[in-house]
């Protein structure tokens, strides 16, 4: 495929022209895979939940999305307009009510290790201690013994939690459990990150600190797709190579971030950014703010 | 930015920050190790508890031909009488066969009958945890095995224990399994629905979490799901102490040649309330030994909740 970078292969309502041709290169959707497939790719996909009143609540319409290797997609928007059900059905929580989820060409059937999840919500597990937590899926995955032992190392040092391999999780501050939740996910090595508002709860210096690791850690992998949520269009601007709003379940902006890495806080209150900053805010409305 | 820069600059930040015990706590306080003193009131209310009980014996005592409340002496000099539940054997022989109680007769005859019901306790406990546990999980599992258990399971929960106790005698004639059997359904229902309670409760995160890290259901379930919810069994695995004595000493009194439930049985039957209290007494310490025991167990096992 020719957008590699992922740049305006989003595709949504009147803008979708890019993703339709991109699909009409390769004949039908169906056809033998490319031999390099994107990270992401989401064809019409639309969620419907039937709620117990009976009603029903269509959280995700009608998106399309392409996300190259590599690539750090950052996704922002009001709450409640279907970030996070975006991110469950590519994680494979949840089956779309129409459409087609892809990760590396292959349809998502359910969760799988070829994607890490990081939850907003604290999902270390208590009763390991912070190395076992981290060798979880290294574990599950039948890696050897020696193996393991080395990543979870290496792991623990880059996220800088070398003393606390023995620690119990309700040891460690909110911040070093993130690291470590974070340090547990990216140690299994999987293809594709998913990272729901990750960071959400901690002050400016601890995830600036955070950043740094993720961004380390991204880089390590080379090829490794990030997809995370977040409601903080800053961040957003700090980390992602593209940022994707999504309002009212719809993907309606996909704007590509040209800064240079690593960003500083100068870069990301340039007049560039904040540019982008501009088109990504109005998407939520043009609020009265005070 | 390399990862050994940021390790250095963050951690000292870090635990220095958050000031409310980021950095490690300190192990000794964490719950279930806390010493306990104990509250001097305590002492007061368990001083008030043997006045009444002297007071008692001395207002309601004598009567009608037997001691409806007897006295502290009476119930420590009662102690001979368990000579009367040895058969006989190790340097004291058997009351039945015409010998004098003696002391030493005794203590083997408390000793057996207490270690009779003891084993009964924990093998019935031992069970009955298994398989309340166990079928919780697998209801929990398998939607085939709680179509077909869950009803009968919580009509099980229904029927009131101690009348099913013929039943059981019924079914198992005064044999050793049918005083298992009692304690461990007795157990086993209790622990049935607290573990099904208890795995509905497991948030639906960490099932997500595992099975994106690459762990299979059945992982998942036994390396997860289990560990998540055990700290809620903690309180049902306590009572359920207290509560397997109280069975095997109900399935005692009816129905069993052998045990502290047959002492108690036999012991009204001739109206000895000294012997009555003693065993209580008796099946107060070791109740209380098992639980606490129990507990060490389970803080320990749980050290890592928050
Ligand atoms: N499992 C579910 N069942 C029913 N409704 C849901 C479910 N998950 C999400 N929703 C609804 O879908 C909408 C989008 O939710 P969500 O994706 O969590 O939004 P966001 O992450 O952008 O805040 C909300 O109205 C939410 O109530
Ligand atoms: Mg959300």
């Amino acid at each position: 495929m020719q957008d590699v970078d992922g740049s305006g292969a989003m595709s949504q309502g009147g803008s979708g022209e890019h993703a339709r041709r991109t699909r009409s290169t390769d004949g039908h959707p169906t056809a033998p895979r490319d031999p390099s497939p994107p990270a992401i790719e989401l064809r019409s996909v639309t969620k419907t939940f039937v709620l117990e009143s009976g009603e029903d609540l269509t959280a995700v319409r009608d998106a399309s999305l392409t996300v190259a290797r590599g690539e750090f997609v950052c996704v922002v928007g009001p709450s409640g307009h279907g970030k996070s059900t975006l991110l469950n059905l590519i994680a494979g929580f949840i089956e779309p009510s129409s459409g087609e989820i892809f990760v590396n060409g292959a349809p998502v059937e359910g969760p799988g290790p070829d994607r890490g999840v990081v939850f907003q919500r604290d999902t270390l597990f208590l009763w390991r201690r912070v190395a076992a937590n981290i060798s979880f899926g290294l574990e599950a995955r039948g890696v050897p013994k020696q193996e393991r032992k080395a990543t979870v190392e290496r792991y623990l040092k880059t996220v800088g939690l070398e003393g606390f391999a023995g620690a119990w999780p309700r040891q460690l501050s909110g911040g070093m459990r993130r690291r470590v939740a974070i340090a547990a996910v990216f140690a299994n090595e999987p293809d594709v990150f998913l990272m729901d508002e990750p960071f959400v709860g901690l002050d400016y210096l601890r995830r600036a600190q955070l950043h740094r690791v993720l961004l380390d850690l991204w880089a390590e992998g080379g090829h490794r797709a990030v997809f995370m949520i977040t409601h903080d269009v800053d961040e957003a601007l700090a980390l992602g190579d593209r940022i994707l709003v999504v309002k009212e379940g719809r993907i309606v902006e996909s704007v590509r971030v040209d800064l240079p890495r690593p960003r500083s806080t100068y870069m990301i209150t340039g007049e560039e950014a904040s540019a982008i900053r501009r088109s990504v805010v109005l998407h939520f409305g043009d609020l009265e703010i005070a | 930015m390399s990862s050994k820069d940021n390790s250095i600059d963050s951690v000292p930040e870090e635990s220095s920050q958050d000031s409310s015990g980021d950095a490690l706590q300190d192990e000794g306080s964490s719950s279930g190790r806390k010493a306990r003193r104990i509250h001097p009131l305590a002492i007061l209310s368990f001083v008030a508890i043997i006045a009444a009980w002297q007071a008692a014996s001395i207002f309601l005592g004598e009567t009608v031909g037997y001691k409806r409340v007897p006295g502290f002496e009476d119930v420590f000099r009662s102690f001979i009488e368990y000579a009367g539940y040895w058969q006989g054997g190790l340097g004291a022989e058997s009351t039945r066969t015409g010998a004098e109680p003696t002391n030493w007769g005794a203590t083997l005859g408390l000793g057996h009958n207490t270690f009779v019901t003891m084993l009964r306790t924990i093998a019935g406990y031992t069970i009955g945890v298994v398989t309340g546990v166990g079928l919780g999980f697998l209801i929990a599992w398998s939607k085939v095995a709680r179509g077909l258990l869950t009803f009968p399971a919580h009509l099980a929960r229904m029927m009131p224990l101690l009348a099913m106790i013929p039943l059981f005698a019924l079914w198992f004639g005064d044999s050793q399994l049918g005083v298992l059997t009692f304690i461990a359904f007795a157990v086993g229902i209790l622990l049935f629905a607290i573990t099904i309670n208890a795995i509905g409760n497991v948030p639906l995160h960490y099932w997500q979490y595992a099975r994106s890290l690459g762990a299979s259901p059945l992982r998942t379930y036994a390396r997860v799901v289990f560990p998540a919810a055990f700290p809620q069994l903690r309180g049902g695995l306590l009572l359920a102490v207290a509560f397997s004595w109280s069975a095997a000493l109900a399935a005692e009194f009816l129905g069993q040649q052998v045990g502290l439930g047959h002492v108690l049985q036999s012991a009204l039957y001739y109206a000895s309330t000294d012997v009555v209290a003693l065993t209580g007494l008796v099946v107060i310490l070791f109740a209380a030994v098992t639980y606490l025991v129990a507990n060490k167990t389970l803080a320990w096992l749980t050290r890592w909740a928050e």
